[in-house]
């Protein structure tokens, strides 16, 4: 029996979560052993889409492309929108990112 | 005095806020956690009852008691050196946590959300009572990992069940990325109940969905609508299988909105609302750090305006 050493109801890392790095994707797991039920229900869905090219401009704080056009005054510009399919147009969209913490590692 | 905005540095609804406040000539200093602690310092000192000091980065510095409010948008974890072992990064990662979200959690200014009213709303169990308290209404809802209690509780469901995650809905397995979307209940096969606790609810008849985004007293709402069987389970299944428009709040669920916001201790959350198609609205559930920007092409620059207003607001 796994048992989880952490505080089991109000871990640290929830009281200032933070958000997973999306170049840090979690470690590999091979869905062994017991399967919850609600596990059933989840299907393959591409991987998130990368963003646009951009860098962030330190002097505007805010992502620019290559020429210094704020990406959001580009026509088309991809949006993050909830948790879904990554059809290419919703890269990086994450709705609920809270739950990464050191605790929960 | 200075809005500070804690995000990721691809984030388009933060950019147009920044914009949107630089055009205003409110200062801002944005940056992201995980810059900490390589390209972003604190240097705070505890002066009587409160932290004063400054944050910096190689490009600005911003002084703590110059600061009126702070907007908390999903920043990434504090990033170390790729060569430092586990054991001393989950040393310094805490240290960080504790001692930056420490200093920054204790700031006397706006918060739009505070992180641990995030961390409070992340339960959903707890968003449904709160909006059952505000006179919301609720779809009948069970949390269990009983089998027995599951069929005893489908017995009332007059069109059925449906089961949805609790927390997040992705899971990275078996090198796949998997999703799950609401998923219709068939109580003849549930094993796998007892392995965890499960949230039932009743499936409720829909005409169209709401999302409705709070910020402070003022609500946005745009109708979701499709003719998509998986996307009319679940809308975030087919994104492209949607239309979307403005949709009037009835006043009886705003004032309920706005209590159910003031009892969270939130100034910004995206709610979602099934109408049934007798006009009535159930409330889902609130995603406090939720996104409205695919949406802006329906309501224009409405949220960010808000929440530009909100932050510039005088402290």
């Amino acid at each position: 029996m796994t048992r989880f050493t952490g505080a089991a109801l109000a871990p640290i890392g929830c009281q200032f979560a933070l958000a997973r790095p999306i170049h840090d994707p979690p470690p590999a797991d091979d869905g062994s052993g017991p399967e919850p039920f609600g596990l059933r229900f989840f299907r393959p869905t591409e991987k998130l889409g990368a963003p646009p090219r951009f860098r962030y401009d330190h002097e505007r704080q805010l992502a620019v492309t290559d020429d210094g056009t704020p990406l959001i005054m580009m026509p088309g510009a991809p949006e993050k929108t909830t948790t879904g399919t990554s059809d290419g147009k919703n890269p990086r969209g994450e709705e609920f990112r809270i739950d990464f913490t050191a605790d929960h590692q | 005095m200075t809005v500070l905005v804690l995000s990721e540095e691809y984030d388009p609804s933060v950019d147009r806020v920044v914009a949107t406040l630089t055009d205003r000539g409110v200062p801002v200093f944005r940056a992201d956690l995980g810059w900490f602690p390589q390209t972003l310092t604190i240097d705070a000192e505890l002066r009587g009852n409160e932290w004063v000091g400054f944050l910096r980065t190689p490009h600005r510095e911003v002084r703590l008691s110059d600061l009126r409010s702070v907007w908390c948008r999903s920043p990434t974890v504090f990033a170390f050196p790729g060569d430092m072992s586990p054991a001393r990064r989950h040393h310094a990662e805490r240290e960080a946590r504790l001692g930056v979200g420490g200093v920054l959690a204790t700031l006397p200014v706006t918060w739009m959300n505070h992180p641990q009213r995030d961390a409070d709303h992340a339960y959903k169990p707890r968003q449904l009572a709160l909006a059952a308290r505000c006179g919301l209404t609720v779809p009948r809802t069970m949390i269990t990992n009983e089998t027995a209690a599951v069929r005893r509780f489908a017995a009332g469901a007059l069109h059925g069940l449906v089961t949805k995650v609790l927390g997040a809905n992705i899971i990275h397995e078996d090198g796949h990325r998997k999703f799950a979307p609401t998923g219709r209940v068939d109580v003849a096969d549930l094993g796998g109940v007892e392995h965890t606790a499960h949230q039932f609810q009743d499936w409720v008849p829909k005409a169209y969905e709401v999302r409705l985004t709070a910020v402070g007293a003022r609500q946005f709402a745009v109708g979701i609508h499709t003719d998509d069987p998986d996307a009319h389970l679940d809308w975030r299944t087919n994104y492209d299988a949607l239309t979307y428009d403005t949709v009037r709040i009835p006043e009886r669920i705003a004032d309920q909105v706005r209590a159910f916001m003031a009892m969270a201790g939130l100034l910004f959350s995206a709610l979602d609302f099934v109408v049934t198609p007798d006009g009535d609205w159930v409330f889902l559930e609130s995603n406090s750090v939720g996104q409205y920007g695919w949406l802006t092409p329906t309501l224009g620059t409405a949220v960010s305006d808000a929440i530009a207003d909100h932050l510039g607001a005088p402290r």
